[in-house]
C-alpha cells in the first residue's frame, strides 16, 4: 500500500502569508457555524489553537455543512468515500449503511448536542471574497466579512437525520479513528484533543 | 438471574399471557428476557433495529470488521426516522422472578403461560442516554437494510425487530 497523501491543511489553520490559489467558491452562498447568535462582521484572523496562523474568515459550502452541526468542541470523527477511495474500503467501511458521510460522536456528548443552540451565518461567497481551499467545502477570505443572514440550525440530532448523514454514539473515538488513518476514505478528526482519553491496553478486546 | 419485560405501560398490576404480536389465534405467553439482553428492548415496541456483538464463535474477520472500529461490545442500529419517537418513548422495565419460565433458544428469552406478578418496575428513562451509559454503540442510520444483509452472511449474534416496520430499501439505481 501506497503512503497515504494527507492533503488536509496542516492543523491549526494555514500558514502566515499563505499564498491563495483564487479558486472559485464551490457554492454561491457559504455558511459558518457559531454558538454566538450576534456576530455582525466577521473579522479575519489566527484559528483559537493556533495564533500564528493566518488571519482568515473560514466558511463551509453547504454540501459539507453537517461535518459542523455539532457544538464548536465537540469531538467527532467524520468519514465518507472519495473516487480515489478503494473498492475493498468503501465496502468495509460503508457497506453496513446507505449514509454518504457517517459521523461518529461520544456518548458522553449526547446530552450537549442536544443542548447547543447553534446559529448559521451565511455570506455572499463572491461578495466576501471566498476562495475554495479545494479542500472539502472549506473556503477563506482575507476581508471582512458581512454575514447576508443567520439562522438557527435547530435540533442538531434532527438537522444530521435530514442531511441524511449516519450518527454513531459510541464509547470512544480512538478505534475508528485508528482504523480510518490506514483507509483510503476521506476523513475529518475534528475537536480530538477533546475527546475522552484513549481506552487503556487492558481495556482492549483482543 | 432475574428477568425482564419490557412494556409502554406504566401500571401492570398483573401481566397476562397475550398473543404473539400478529397472530391471534397463538398461544398467550409472557415473554421475558435476560438482564444482558434488555437494551435491546429499551425502544418504542415498533421500532425496527439491528443489534449485533460477538461470540466465542465468532471469526477474527468479522470481529476485526464489524467491532474493530468501536470499544462497544453491543451496537444497535436504529432508523434515523424514529428519531424523535426515541426521544418521546416512555418505557417501563418489569423485574420478573425467572420461577415458571422456560427459556427459549439460546438467546436469553424466556416464556411462560401463567400470569406473572412484577417484583418491580422502573421506567427506563431517556432511551438515549441509557443505551449511552450501557455502553452501547447506537447507530441513528438512514437504511437498516445494508447492516441487516451484511450481517446474515456473518457469525456475529445478532437480532433483527420489528424489520417489518422499516423504511423499504433504497430502489437499486441502475447502472
Amino acid at each position: 500500500m501506497s503512503p497515504r497523501v494527507d492533503r488536509r491543511p496542516p492543523r491549526g489553520g494555514l500558514p502566515a502569508g499563505v499564498a491563495l490559489k483564487g479558486v472559485p467558491p464551490t457554492s454561491p452562498t457559504l455558511l459558518h457555524f457559531s454558538e454566538d447568535p450576534g456576530i455582525t462582521v466577521f473579522e479575519p484572523r489566527p484559528v483559537a489553537s493556533n495564533p500564528e496562523s493566518e488571519p482568515l474568515v473560514w466558511a463551509i459550502d453547504e454540501a459539507h455543512a453537517p461535518l459542523y452541526y455539532f457544538p464548536r468542541d465537540c469531538p467527532r470523527v467524520c468519514f465518507w468515500a472519495l473516487p480515489s477511495s478503494s473498492p475493498e474500503d468503501v465496502d468495509r467501511y460503508l457497506g453496513v449503511t446507505d449514509a454518504r458521510l457517517v459521523i461518529a460522536i461520544e456518548g458522553a456528548w449526547l446530552e450537549r448536542v442536544r443542548e447547543t443552540t447553534l446559529y448559521a451565518y451565511r455570506f455572499d461567497a463572491a461578495a466576501g471574497g471566498f476562495v475554495s481551499l479545494e479542500d472539502h467545502g472549506a473556503h477563506v477570505s482575507r476581508r471582512t466579512v458581512v454575514p447576508t443572514s443567520v439562522e438557527l440550525v435547530g435540533d442538531l440530532l434532527t438537522r444530521l437525520r435530514d442531511a441524511g448523514v449516519e450518527v454513531r454514539l459510541t464509547p470512544s473515538l480512538w478505534p475508528l479513528r485508528a482504523a480510518l488513518l490506514n483507509a483510503s476514505l476521506h476523513y475529518s478528526m475534528i475537536r480530538m484533543r477533546n475527546a475522552a482519553a484513549p481506552p487503556s491496553e487492558k481495556d482492549q478486546k483482543t | 438471574m432475574n428477568l425482564y419485560h419490557f412494556s409502554e405501560e406504566a401500571n401492570i398490576g398483573l401481566l397476562e399471557p397475550q398473543p404473539p404480536a400478529g397472530n391471534p389465534g397463538g398461544e398467550p405467553l409472557i415473554w421475558g428476557v435476560a438482564e444482558d439482553r434488555a437494551s435491546l428492548y429499551w425502544f418504542p415496541r415498533d421500532c425496527p433495529r439491528v443489534a449485533y456483538r460477538a461470540l466465542p464463535t465468532t471469526t477474527p474477520q468479522d470481529r476485526a470488521l464489524f467491532l474493530g472500529h468501536t470499544v462497544a461490545e453491543r451496537v444497535i442500529a436504529v432508523e434515523s426516522a424514529w428519531l424523535d419517537r426515541l426521544r418521546e418513548a416512555r418505557l417501563y422495565a418489569y423485574r420478573l422472578s425467572p420461577d415458571g419460565f422456560r427459556m427459549v433458544g439460546m438467546d436469553g428469552y424466556f416464556v411462560t403461560k401463567q400470569p406473572v406478578r412484577p417484583l418491580d418496575v422502573q421506567p427506563v428513562g431517556d432511551v438515549l442516554a441509557r443505551l449511552r451509559d450501557a455502553g452501547v454503540e447506537l447507530r441513528l442510520t438512514p437504511s437498516l437494510w445494508p447492516l441487516h444483509d451484511a450481517l446474515l452472511d456473518s457469525t456475529l449474534q445478532f437480532a433483527m425487530l420489528r424489520m417489518k416496520n422499516a423504511a423499504p430499501r433504497r430502489e437499486m439505481v441502475p447502472a
